[in-house]
């Protein structure tokens, strides 16, 4: 094969810490080729210097991009010569429409007029290569984010990529939706596209890549083919540097026969639409269970968890919400904590982290309360706690007073968990709390969850990870549509899960 | 290690600035700034601005803006106006109204950005034309004068200026003796009882203490020597204490940070955003009230042009001080050194007699290049 | 950041021209309320010129019509030493407590042009006689019109100046009280029956307010009559006036005897054109010239010659006080007044 893309001895520096160090690596035309490592290990950080991101200058080493030496100024220059990034978080404008965000800033031109009819006709062609159905007008704010991925792709498409990157493609995607792009993925390699995938998803890596570069630590560890016999185990010893014979841990909860929570015909209106968000939702929750919430993205699972924490969704019409047998005020987030109900939410950015502040007062913000006397809130106190927190969860971190922005997503993970186990919780909901971190933290969160149910604690897990639902929870909910569909408590397996979606699914990717 | 210094050095910065640009201004002005009288006119020329942005810092942490608090201190201090030199009620029940009232219009701006989130920048607007408006017709366009002695006392006064040794007040003297003892003890204490990941470095401590007493010592003696401590300094000190206290180590200063840092994760941990924004709406409308009774004292007039344009003051010197127009940060103190460096330009070029137009034109360009500068070194630190 | 420093000073010495004065040199203080006004631009630069002829250093400040920033600079002038201050107020009675610091600093104070009021801290007070600019304006009605001798009745249209302004209450006391006799004898009526202060004031002096006004008296008062004479207290008013009577059909021949005040530009070139009648002339370099006169005075420990000691009480004391008579100027004599005497060219003036 000849090499599309060279990497030689490429170093990038921040201060005197070298977030990638004298990589070398290659990809050949017409190959997808994967970046493993655990997160931090540098693979957006080489991905955003190979993309202009970093121009040239600010880093050591070269690229030859088909023979020729690479030297971008910034990211319009990387895409002029073919290479074209498309980052984890999508960067279309909502109030457009799938046509106009395909061709921002690129937009098809007769003199400096958009000529709208050719770029209508050329729209269509780049969404049916990707497989969207929908009409080149509809607004971008009406998709899903599944099918916003996809006009990502189309706008890369549009721009004569040769090579595609593609940052953590479907880490905010569902099972489906993942299966539905790789076969996407395939498909443009089939017509001469060559991509380069940075994924947590080890087993989606072995589906569609050709080859996978394994880095640690900002160096590169190895290059492996990928074939039928590759194993993840294999791949996840070159991450972590030692093997993972399973990553979820024996289960040791110790489940009573009571239940904590029991919620009873809860219907909810969308607060945009008026339209019932969820319809009739029942299900209890014993103490010291661990429960898992499958289901599609838009299945309604978060809404669930944002009504219990507090009403925090939309206007409850029907239902009650009984914890400890005893029916409960759930009107604000501080009543549902006044209940033992904590929640952590899947996107811990936004709803979980103050990114300017210090960690120890990310972790306290929730229970400030418990560490003040008389609305004074006792420092050296919350300092000690932060201390505490660090060691038992185990976070690589240099200090609990640097700021929450500068820490990686499996420790920012940790901070917002940190905050709500201190708040102490009996019931504890985890929106996918395993999202976008590393295989190291992901396991350590697994061992939490763990040693928390074996502590007489009850979760709740909404996750759209089969295995991970699988492989921690006692029983599994599979919602679709705002309802609760399937239950299942033994033989816990991802066929019968997948089915129970597949099988209500209407339509809709 | 490094970061600690360098984080302390930040901190520290806005105030060296402020000491430098002070000295430079004497050394134009031939040193007559650095007079006693001219120290305690500053004070009290700058009182009400600062009081303002203490409240407008508050306002600013959470994410939004109070164009209105202009208003209110002309709105304030003609109903001041009307009810003490009209009607003849009392001094100090006067004031209570009016703080009362100030209270009741910030609540009023709060309840449409809180409750009815309408966006701050638009009922404030809406306030600022209101109030003006009505001190305009509470005062039928004229110069309500003057008022009652006792009142004139809040911004002109002096605290016991007869009790004097020598050339020196005692009571400044006292104070002064007093206010450096504590803050070397408090330093000690904190010293010692700060868990290990607190502990700053002893030589920086040093630096900072030294630089506080000086600078503290340097204000005292020059009132020592002057009239003794004036009535609004107390005033103005004891809210700086106050809401510094506050911010740092209760709940709801707190709160405040997190409402402007993330409104969603504060709403998330139980914080009833909501009613926090209403109270530091409150609040700003009671510093208002507070200011604009210190304004009609210092005229000793209720005029309908008091207070006009205030809020620009307020709200530069909380941006000169390091707060973030996006919310979530800023100081108390920042925002007062913010508002000093604005009160020293002011002061020291309107002594070498440079006219408001040049004056106006230097205040825009200190604002961009303070904030130039704190967004310059914050994206070096990230 | 020190360069930043560094260079922001070095910015505001350039913008300043570095201005210190000998320090052995008497100073003078001196306070004008608005940089935004030719008049008072005017004010400042004929005072500073007399004053630095007469070998005294000269601190001008503008306080851009905010009473706050004119106290602040008054306490700025006082620390800084000045020995005599200049006032013209923004707000005559905002400024109580920086003047009995001047008071105590043994600095006197001239009031220049308004009143500064609830103090005891003013020494003299300059000014054009105001009263007396309103008696000008209706005697000159008075002669022009032969109201002695006129048979038919003329209508007649009342304008004030701004409620805020103490001046504006002297005006029109001196017009009205010319004019009382002539309403009641019947050789004036006003149509629209507006006559008290409150209802003809105009707020903040504007003309497009004086306008709007005059539009609605015409438009309720003057469908079968017309307007013979309107009373304007100051020019801009009296030019908001006649737009409004040219848009309800007046032209330059039918247009009514109109007053004014201060002989602005524009005015003077509508009195040329045959639009407006008269206006009234304040000399401000008499008025400087008065003030510079007090000045010396004071300062050599002498009296200086006061020609009012009853009429101007500023709520604490009445004030000893320099009034400067204005003058009229019409069509036959604005040659000699404003062109002869240099106070326009006549370039300035289109002739």
């Amino acid at each position: 094969m000849k090499k599309f893309l060279e990497i030689k001895n490429v170093t990038k520096r921040f201060g005197d810490f070298k977030a990638i160090d004298s990589i070398t690596m290659d990809v050949s035309q017409n190959e997808i080729h994967a970046i493993c490592g655990e997160n931090g290990a540098g693979k957006s950080t080489l991905m955003k210097t190979l993309s202009g991101v970093y121009p040239s200058g600010t880093y050591e080493g070269e690229f030859h991009f088909e023979g020729k030496l690479c030297q971008f100024k910034d990211i319009k220059d990387s895409e002029k010569s073919g290479i074209v990034i498309i980052h984890q978080e999508l960067t279309l404008i909502p109030e457009l429409s799938i046509m106009e965000n395909i061709f921002l800033g690129n937009e098809m031109q007769s003199g400096n007029v958009v000529n709208w009819s050719e770029q209508k006709k050329s729209a269509l062609q780049l969404m049916k290569l990707v497989g969207l159905t929908e009409k080149p007008e509809t607004l971008v704010v009406d998709l899903g984010i599944g099918q916003q991925q996809l006009i990502e792709i189309a706008k890369a498409l549009s721009k004569n990529s040769k090579i595609l990157i593609l940052d953590e493609p479907t880490a905010a995607l569902n099972e489906i939706e993942s299966q539905k792009l790789l076969d996407l993925l395939k498909k443009l390699r089939n017509n001469g596209l060559t991509a380069m995938i940075i994924s947590h998803k080890l087993n989606e890596i072995i589906e569609v890549c050709d080859r996978v570069t394994i880095i640690r630590d900002g160096k590169k560890i190895e290059t492996l083919d990928v074939s039928a016999e590759l194993d993840q185990g294999r791949i996840i010893k070159g991450m972590v540097g030692r093997s993972m014979d399973d990553i979820y841990p024996q289960k040791t909860h110790s489940i009573s026969t009571d239940n904590i929570l029991e919620v009873k015909d809860l219907t909810v209106l969308n607060p945009e639409t008026g339209r019932p968000r969820l319809e009739k939702v029942n299900f209890h929750l014993k103490k010291g269970e661990v429960v898992g919430i499958g289901g599609l993205m838009g299945a309604g699972r978060t809404e669930l968890a944002l009504t219990i924490f507090g009403n925090m969704y939309g206007k409850v019409v029907s239902g009650e919400i009984l914890v400890n047998g005893k029916k409960i005020d759930f009107s604000t987030v501080k009543k549902a904590m006044s209940e033992g109900i904590a929640y952590v939410s899947e996107d811990r950015k936004k709803y979980g982290l103050v990114l300017d502040d210090t960690l120890a007062k990310n972790m306290s913000l929730a229970t400030l309360d418990e560490i003040s006397t008389r609305h004074v809130i006792d420092k050296n106190q919350e300092q000690q706690q932060a201390l505490d927190y660090k060691e038992q969860l185990n976070m690589r971190i240099t200090s609990i007073n640097q700021l929450a922005s500068s820490l990686s997503g499996g420790n920012q993970q940790k901070i917002v968990l940190a905050k709500w186990l201190l708040a102490n919780p009996e019931i504890l909901i985890l929106d996918e709390p395993t999202r976008g971190i590393d295989v190291g933290a992901k396991q350590e969160i697994y061992q939490i969850i763990n040693e928390l149910s074996k502590q007489g604690k009850s979760i709740i897990l909404i996750s759209s990870e089969m295995p991970e639902l699988i492989g921690i929870s006692d029983r599994v909910y599979v919602m679709n549509e705002g309802r609760i569909i399937k239950e299942l408590s033994e033989n816990i397996n991802a066929e019968i899960i997948m089915e129970a979606i597949v099988k209500d699914k209407k339509g809709d990717l | 290690m490094k970061k600690i210094l360098n984080s302390s050095l930040k901190q520290y910065s806005m105030l060296f600035a402020l000491i430098i640009l002070f000295l430079a201004f004497g050394a134009l002005t031939g040193w007559v700034n650095v007079t006693p009288m001219n120290i305690s006119n500053m004070i009290v020329q700058n009182a009400y601005i600062l009081i303002l942005a203490i409240g407008m810092l508050l306002v600013i942490i959470t994410g939004n803006i109070d164009l209105s608090v202009g208003s209110i201190v002309g709105f304030t201090g003609a109903i001041a106006g009307v009810l003490m030199i009209n009607m003849g009620l009392p001094t100090f029940l006067v004031v209570g109204i009016c703080l009362v009232v100030g209270v009741i219009i910030g609540m009023f701006h709060g309840y449409f950005i809180a409750y009815k989130e309408v966006p701050a920048f638009i009922v404030t607007l809406a306030g600022m034309m209101i109030f003006r408006g009505l001190t305009m017709f509470i005062l039928n366009g004229q110069t309500l004068a003057p008022f009652p002695d006792v009142f004139q006392k809040i911004a002109t006064g002096f605290v016991l200026s007869d009790l004097s040794v020598g050339p020196f007040n005692l009571l400044t003297i006292i104070v002064m003796v007093c206010m450096t003892l504590i803050i070397i003890f408090t330093e000690i204490k904190k010293i010692k009882n700060s868990p290990l990941e607190f502990k700053e470095p002893s030589g920086i401590v040093m630096t900072r203490v030294a630089i506080t007493l000086v600078v503290l010592n340097f204000i005292m003696f020059s009132l020592a020597k002057y009239n003794g401590i004036p009535v609004v300094f107390i005033v103005f000190i004891a809210i700086i204490l106050l809401y510094s206290f506050f911010m740092n180590n209760i709940t709801y200063g707190r709160h405040i940070y997190a409402i402007g840092g993330n409104y969603e994760a504060a709403e998330m941990s139980g914080i009833h955003n909501k009613r926090i924004i209403f109270a530091v709406y409150a609040n700003m409308g009671l510093m208002a009230a507070l200011s604009g009774m210190i304004v009609a004292a210092r005229l000793n007039a209720a005029t309908p042009q008091a207070g006009n344009m205030f809020e620009l003051d307020a709200i530069a010197a909380c941006y000169i001080g390091g707060a973030s127009a996006n919310g979530g940060k800023g100081t108390i103190i920042g925002a007062i050194i913010g508002g000093l460096i604005m009160a020293t330009l002011n002061n020291g070029m309107s002594i070498m007699g440079v006219g408001v137009d040049i004056q106006q034109t230097v205040k825009g360009v200190v604002l961009l290049i303070a904030v130039l500068f704190d967004l310059k070194s914050r994206t070096k630190k990230s | 950041m020190k360069k930043l420093l560094v260079s922001l000073i070095a910015f505001i010495i350039v913008l300043s021209g570095c201005s210190s004065g000998d320090s052995d040199q008497v100073t003078i203080g001196v306070l004008m309320p608005t940089q935004s006004a030719q008049r008072w631009i005017q004010d400042g630069e004929y005072v500073t010129e007399l004053l630095e002829e007469k070998g005294y250093a000269v601190e001008l400040q503008y306080a851009e019509d905010n009473p706050q920033t004119q106290v602040s600079q008054i306490e700025n002038m006082i620390t800084k030493g000045v020995d005599l201050l200049i006032v013209a107020p923004v707000d005559g009675g905002a400024l109580t407590v920086p003047l009995s610091q001047a008071a105590s600093a043994n600095i006197p104070v001239i009031s220049y042009d308004r009143l500064l009021t609830n103090t005891d801290a003013v020494s003299y007070y300059v000014t054009f006689d105001n009263y007396g600019v309103g008696v000008l304006q209706a005697n000159y009605l008075v002669e022009k019109l032969d109201l002695e001798n006129s048979k038919d009745s003329l209508n007649l249209e009342v304008f004030a100046g701004s409620p805020d302004d103490n001046n504006a209450q002297f005006f029109y006391n001196g017009a009205m009280d010319t004019l009382k006799p002539y309403i009641e004898s019947g050789a004036l009526t006003v149509p629209s029956g507006q006559t008290d202060f409150e209802t003809v004031a105009t707020l903040r002096w504007d003309a497009a307010t004086a306008q709007t006004r005059m539009d609605n008296i015409i438009t309720s008062n003057y469908s079968d009559k017309k307007v013979d004479v309107v009373l304007s207290p100051y020019d801009p008013i009296t030019l908001g006036v006649i737009s409004s009577l040219k848009s309800a059909g007046y032209s330059s021949s039918d247009l009514p005897t109109t007053t004014g005040q201060d002989a602005d530009v524009s005015s003077v070139k509508s009195i040329i054109a045959g639009e407006q009648t008269m206006t009234i002339f304040k000399d401000t370099r008499l008025l400087a010239e008065a003030t510079v006169d007090v000045v010396e005075k004071v300062l050599n420990g002498e009296e200086p010659v006061v020609n009012n000691t009853t009429d101007y009480d500023n709520g604490n004391f009445v004030v000893p006080t320099i009034t400067i008579e204005p003058k009229a100027v019409d069509q036959d004599n604005y040659k000699e007044t404003l062109i002869d005497s240099g106070y326009y060219t006549a370039e300035e003036l289109g002739v």
